[in-house]
C-alpha cells in the first residue's frame, strides 16, 4: 500500500496523530510535527528503504516579535526523486529543549551545535556539544541570530583567546599536531587537530569558524532587494552562486518571471565560475604533490578565464552581474564569439596538459587510494557537489531540480565511484569539459529579449522561501523568510562547505599527515563560506 | 618527456600577459612606511594573514604568484611563517575570533617590519562593518603602514602598489 502512495502520505499513514498539519510552499510540502516526534519521524524518513531521505538543511527561526516561539526546520532530498520535504516543529515560549537527531543521523550534528551557538536552542542528546561558532573566549549567553540581540554589539572577551577544546586521545606513542588557524600558504585560516599514533593519522578534529563574520545577521539588518552585494562577499570564490542564489528566493517571494535570456546568462557565468575554480583546484592539487609544471599552466589558464571574465563583465569574479530580477549584464555577438574562440583555445591547452597529468607515475601513485570517502560514509554525511558525485553520491542540482536554464540544457553528471583523491580530480576534469561544452550550448541556444523582469507582487510578512543552485562546489542553499516592511527576516545561507567539511574528517583517517594537503586540496572547501 | 618540453615551447613565456593596472589608484602610504621601505628595494618577504575576508583578495594574492604576474621576478617572495616575513599583507575585516591570532602574528614579525593592508575589508571592513563580530579594520588592533584599496584590488594593482612603495 505504502508504495503508491506520496511521502507526505506516506509519514501520515505511519506517524497519523503526531503530525500537526500538511502545508505547501513553493511546490515544497511542509509537515508539522508535534516536538517529541520530530526524532522518530526524521528518523524514519532517513531509513526507510522507499524515502531514503538526506538531510540536506537544518535550521532554526526566532519568530519573535511577531509570534513567541523558534522554528526548527529539517529540510530532506528524499532518494530517487531528489524532491524536497521540510519537517517543521515549533518551540513554543521559553522551551529551550529539543531532541537531538545527530545520533542517527550524522549530518545534523553541526546543525544542531550551530543552533545552539546562535539561538541557544540545546539539542538534548547530542553526543557532542561543544562550542562551534562561538570560540571559548565568546561571553556565555552570547546567541547572536536572538532577535533582541542587536547586530551591532561589542563583545567583551571572557577570556584570553586562543584555548580550544579538542577532542583528545591519550595511549602510548599518541601524538597530537595542531595545525592552524594561519596556514603556511596563502589560504583561509582554520584549526586542524591530528591525533597520530607513528604515521597514520588516527582523527581530525577541525576547529573553524575564525572568519565568523556575522553574515546572516547581516541580512536581516537588509531589505529583499539590498541583499545581493552581501551574498556576492559570502565567499569570494563562489560569487556567482551566492548572488544566484539569493536572487532567486527573492524572485520566488516577489513572483517575478526572469526573462529566457536571463536564465541563459546566468546559466553561463555560472559554469565559467566552475570552470576557472575547477582548473585552479586541478593545479593546486598537483601542486600538493609537489607537481609545479602542472600547478604552472592551471594557473596560467585560470588567469585566462579571470582575464576573460573581467573583459565580458568589469569584474574577474563576476561581481555585479546579478541583479534581483535577472542579470545587469548583457553580452554582444562579438563578445560571445569571443568567448567561444578563448575557451576553444583554453580547452585544447587544458586537454595537452591532461594528457600529461594523466601518465605521469609518481603523480597517479599519491592520488590513488588517498583520502578515500567511502560512499556510505558520504551519504550518512549528506556530503555535496564534486566530493559526493566522486564517492559515488549521484547528486546535480542542474539535472535533479533545474533553475536557470538549466531545464533547457541538457547537463551530463560526471561521477566516479572510488572516491580517492584521483576521483574527485577525475571529475573535476570531466567538469571543466562538460561547462565548455555547455557554454557552447548556450552561445546556440540564446534567445533574445529583455534583460529583468518585473515584480508580481508584494508578500506577507512571514513569507518564505528556498532557493538552490549547484554552485562549482556543490549545493548552495538559502532559506529567505521577510518581516515587516520587506526587511529580511531571517536568512539561512548553507555553502557546500559547511556538510562537506565533517566529512573530511572521515577522509583522512588511517592517510599520513603529508597527504593532509592533498586530501584537503582535492576536497577544496571554502572557510569564508562556511564560517559565515 | 617530449610532450612536456613540447608543451613549454609552445606555451612559451606568459609573464606579463596581463592589462596594465589603471591610473590614479588611491593607495595611501604612511609617512614613516617609505623609510621602512627602503630597506626591502631589493628584496621583500611577504606573508599573508587572512582575518576574515571573503577569500577573493587570497585568490589575487595566489594570481600574483602564477607565471602571468611573476611576483618573484621583482625579488618579492611569499614565506610560510610570519617569523620569515619583511612585511604582514593582511585581508578582511578583524573577526572576533581571529583578532588573537592576528596580534600573534604581528608580535611574531621581526622588526622592522611593513603592515599592508589589503583591501576595502581590511582598510574599513567594507560591507561587514558593525557587525559584533567583527572588532575593526585592521588599523585598530596593529599599526597599518600601506593601504591597498579593491574589492577585491587586481593583482595588476596590487603589484604596482608594491612596486611603487619600493622605487619611492
Amino acid at each position: 500500500m505504502e508504495s503508491v502512495l506520496n511521502p507526505v502520505e506516506h509519514l501520515q499513514h505511519i506517524f497519523g496523530p503526531a503530525i500537526n498539519r500538511v502545508s505547501t510552499n513553493h511546490g515544497i510540502p511542509v509537515v508539522h510535527v508535534h516536538t517529541n516526534q520530530i526524532s522518530a519521524i526524521t528518523r524514519y524518513l532517513h531509513a526507510n528503504e522507499k524515502l531514503r531521505g538526506t538531510l540536506s538543511l537544518l535550521w532554526a527561526v526566532d519568530h519573535r516579535p511577531r509570534d513567541v516561539c523558534y522554528e526548527l526546520c529539517y529540510l530532506f532530498t528524499l532518494g530517487e526523486s531528489k524532491d524536497w520535504l521540510i519537517v517543521s516543529t515549533d518551540l513554543p515560549g521559553e522551551e529551550r529543549l529539543f531532541e537531538s537527531i545527530t545520533p542517527k543521523i550524522h549530518a545534523a550534528n553541526w546543525y544542531e551545535r550551530e543552533i545552539r551557538d546562535m539561538f541557544g536552542l540545546i539539542a538534548h542528546g547530542h553526543p557532542d556539544l561543544r562550542r562551534l561558532v562561538r570560540h571559548n573566549h565568546w561571553p556565555k549567553g552570547v546567541h547572536p541570530l536572538h532577535k533582541n540581540f542587536p547586530w551591532n554589539s561589542v563583545l567583551q572577551w571572557r577570556q584570553p583567546p586562543g584555548s580550544v577544546d579538542g577532542q583528545f586521545i591519550h595511549g602510548e606513542g599518541v601524538f597530537e599536531v595542531p595545525v592552524g588557524p594561519i596556514h603556511a600558504g596563502i589560504i583561509e585560516p582554520g584549526h586542524f587537530r591530528f591525533t597520530v599514533a607513528g604515521e597514520p593519522i588516527m582523527h581530525l578534529d577541525l576547529q573553524h569558524f575564525w572568519k565568523h563574520r556575522g553574515v546572516e545577521k547581516l541580512f536581516e539588518q537588509q531589505t529583499l532587494s539590498g541583499g545581493v552585494a552581501l551574498a556576492e562577499r559570502i565567499t569570494g570564490d563562489t560569487t556567482l552562486g551566492h548572488s544566484l542564489a539569493y536572487c532567486q528566493a527573492v524572485e520566488m517571494l516577489w513572483e517575478i518571471h526572469v526573462p529566457r535570456r536571463a536564465r541563459y546568462l546566468r546559466s553561463m557565468f555560472l559554469e565559467l565560475e566552475r570552470l576557472h575554480n575547477h582548473i585552479g583546484d586541478v593545479g593546486g592539487i598537483c601542486n600538493d604533490t609537489a607537481y609545479a609544471l602542472a600547478h604552472a599552466h592551471c594557473s596560467r589558464l585560470k588567469e585566462r578565464v579571470l582575464q576573460l571574465n573581467d573583459r565580458l563583465t568589469g569584474s574577474r569574479f563576476l561581481r555585479g552581474v546579478n541583479c534581483v530580477g535577472g542579470v545587469g549584464i548583457d553580452l554582444s555577438t562579438d563578445q560571445f564569439s569571443e568567448l567561444v574562440t578563448e575557451l576553444e583555445h583554453i580547452e585544447k591547452d587544458f586537454t595537452e596538459l591532461e594528457q600529461i597529468i594523466a601518465v605521469n607515475a609518481s603523480l597517479i601513485d599519491r592520488f590513488e587510494s588517498t583520502g578515500i570517502l567511502k560512499k556510505q560514509t558520504a551519504w550518512d554525511h549528506g556530503v555535496v557537489g564534486v566530493v559526493g558525485r566522486a564517492s559515488g553520491i549521484d547528486r546535480d542540482l542542474r539535472r535533479d531540480r533545474p533553475f536557470a536554464a538549466y531545464d533547457e540544457l541538457s547537463v551530463r553528471v560526471a561521477g566516479s565511484l572510488h572516491g580517492d583523491v584521483r576521483a574527485r580530480v577525475q571529475v573535476r576534469v570531466s567538469e571543466i569539459h562538460e561547462s565548455i561544452r555547455l557554454i557552447r550550448e548556450i552561445q546556440r541556444m540564446l534567445p533574445d529579449g529583455p534583460l529583468k523582469g518585473d515584480r508580481q507582487v508584494v508578500p506577507d510578512s512571514g513569507a518564505w522561501a528556498l532557493s538552490a543552485v549547484e554552485g562549482w562546489r556543490g549545493e548552495i542553499l538559502f532559506f529567505l523568510m521577510i518581516g515587516e516592511h520587506e526587511q529580511i527576516h531571517r536568512c539561512k545561507v548553507r555553502d557546500p562547505s559547511f556538510v562537506n567539511w565533517p566529512a573530511i574528517q572521515m577522509a583522512v583517517i588511517g592517510n599520513i599527515i603529508p597527504d593532509f594537503p592533498l586530501i584537503n586540496k582535492s576536497f577544496s572547501l571554502s572557510y569564508a563560506g562556511n564560517d559565515l | 618527456m617530449f610532450k612536456i618540453l613540447k608543451k613549454s615551447f609552445k606555451t612559451g613565456i606568459v609573464t606579463g600577459q596581463y592589462p596594465p593596472a589603471p591610473t590614479g589608484q588611491k593607495i595611501s602610504v604612511a609617512p614613516t612606511a617609505q623609510k621602512k621601505a627602503e630597506l626591502f628595494r631589493k628584496s621583500l618577504t611577504i606573508r599573508e594573514v587572512d582575518t576574515g575576508s571573503c577569500n577573493a583578495c587570497e585568490m589575487e594574492m595566489n594570481a600574483l604568484a602564477s607565471p602571468i604576474y611573476d611576483i618573484e621576478r621583482f625579488g618579492i617572495h611569499i614565506a610560510a611563517s610570519p617569523r620569515h616575513a619583511d612585511a604582514l599583507v593582511v585581508t578582511g575585516p578583524v573577526t572576533i575570533n581571529m583578532e588573537g591570532p592576528l596580534k600573534d602574528v604581528f608580535k611574531t614579525t621581526p622588526n622592522q617590519k611593513l603592515v599592508i593592508a589589503l583591501g576595502d575589508c581590511a582598510i574599513n571592513c567594507g560591507i561587514f562593518k558593525g557587525s559584533y563580530a567583527v572588532t575593526g579594520p585592521v588599523d585598530q588592533h596593529i599599526p597599518v603602514d600601506v593601504r591597498i584599496p579593491g574589492c577585491p584590488p587586481r593583482p595588476a594593482e596590487i603589484l604596482q602598489a608594491l612596486e611603487d612603495l619600493r622605487k619611492s
